[in-house]
């Protein structure tokens, strides 16, 4: 059961909605990261826990509900919001996320991209978005972007990829590699530490 | 002037009255030093009740640490209610020197294993494990972290040490150095500029 009467409005939300399974997945990789301890417990009683604790699952949460038309639900969304407001310097822009999206602290997030995979990892500072009016990125699954880092323009993200604290990433990265830098390179491809330029990989690849 | 009453009870009664009261004074000191003459609790009530300093309220709340009894939480409401913290700005280090100072604070994450005294850190820096759920970093005494570093891993940041801006730290750095990049490496060690 749920202790709290305050999480009593975004409970009714959570269960009402029809991304309910995506948020299942969101929730499941969360207590995964933050307490393990808590994975056998329900979905709603977790649900009530994240919102309680970490205000970046807050935003998340009010990303996957997005609006409602009905007066009811409208209301439940704003008593919702009062009481737990979340990360004010968080945006998501239009992207399409995948399910299992985990954030950390969520300060000055900037998500713009028009894809993101599954189960894919974002620290704080990060920013995913325009460099000119030629298109955002699409991220694929599986992609860790640590803390700062800029993702920048219509480039295409690999599976399975780490992009490194404060990397400026202008071109596209092949799966499985980890890159870093201003402007980023290639440091490891599955698994094996390299020096490659992404303008070069891009090159090998077409 | 009712706004930091709360505060000063609360710093009255608090069992790190003295780690506090020296981060006022290098908060003072830095900040506006033409205050560095008021009586101390002035410059207290100055630095809570100021809109542009909110970041001392983050260090504040957390130099408190948790409230040891009803009245103290009822005062930690009262107070956080008339002076907001800062939001993006997180500080989960066991354990920090005094004198620490944060500039700024927009975007700052604090999760070190510990902090030594004098320590500045600015906005959006973070520090913190390099792989999820890794190490953390050890960081010495008189350290400066400039804008938009990253400090990453269970690193060694030596006493005296500079951190450039915008530069990824995830190797340790020796006392009196400054390291910049990224990946970062030594630019000066021990007051020699390095070739580069």
């Amino acid at each position: 059961m749920i202790r709290k009467f305050s999480a009593l409005a975004p409970v009714i939300l959570f269960k009402r909605s029809s991304v309910k399974q995506i948020m299942e997945m969101d929730i499941h990789r969360w207590v995964h990261i933050h307490n393990p301890d808590r994975s056998a417990k329900s979905p709603a009683e977790n649900f009530a826990w994240l919102l309680e604790t970490y205000p970046e699952f807050r935003n998340l949460f009010y990303y996957r509900i997005g609006t409602y038309s009905s007066i009811l639900g409208r209301i439940l969304l704003w008593l919702a919001k009062m009481l737990y407001p979340p990360v004010d310097t968080m945006r998501f822009g239009l992207s399409k996320i995948g399910p299992g999206f985990f954030i950390e602290h969520g300060f000055v997030t900037i998500i713009g991209a028009e894809t993101i995979g599954e189960n894919c990892w974002v620290n704080s500072g990060v920013a995913i978005g325009y460099r000119d009016q030629s298109g955002v990125p699409n991220i694929g699954n599986n992609v860790y972007i640590g803390a700062g880092a800029k993702i920048l323009g219509p480039v295409k993200i690999g599976d399975n990829v780490v992009i490194g604290a404060n990397a400026v990433v202008l071109r596209d990265v092949p799966s499985n590699c980890t890159v870093a830098g201003v402007p980023a390179r290639i440091i490891r491809r599955d698994g094996v530490k390299v020096k490659e330029s992404l303008s070069a990989a891009t090159r090998q690849a077409s | 002037m009712i706004q930091p009453i709360f505060h000063i009870l609360l710093l009255r009664r608090s069992s790190a009255r003295e780690v506090i009261e020296k981060d006022i004074i290098r908060w003072t000191q830095i900040t506006d030093s033409a205050r560095s003459e008021y009586p101390l609790l002035a410059n207290f009530a100055w630095l809570v009740t100021d809109e542009t300093l909110s970041e001392f309220r983050n260090l504040f709340y957390y130099r408190l640490g948790k409230p040891a009894s009803l009245l103290d939480k009822l005062l930690l409401i009262a107070a956080k209610a008339v002076s907001k913290p800062r939001s993006a700005l997180s500080i989960e280090t066991p354990s920090v020197g005094p004198g620490f100072v944060i500039k700024h604070g927009f975007n700052a994450i604090i999760r070190a294993q510990s902090i030594g005294e004098n320590c500045m850190v600015f906005q959006d820096v973070t520090i913190g494990y390099k792989n999820p759920g890794g190490g953390l970093p050890i960081i010495g005494d008189h350290v400066h972290i400039s804008a938009g570093a990253k400090v990453l891993g269970p690193i060694k940041i030596g006493d005296y040490s500079v951190v450039a801006a915008n530069s990824v730290i995830t190797k340790d750095m020796p006392p009196h150095s400054t390291g910049g990049g990224v990946p970062a490496r030594v630019i000066i060690r021990a007051g020699v500029i390095d070739d580069v």
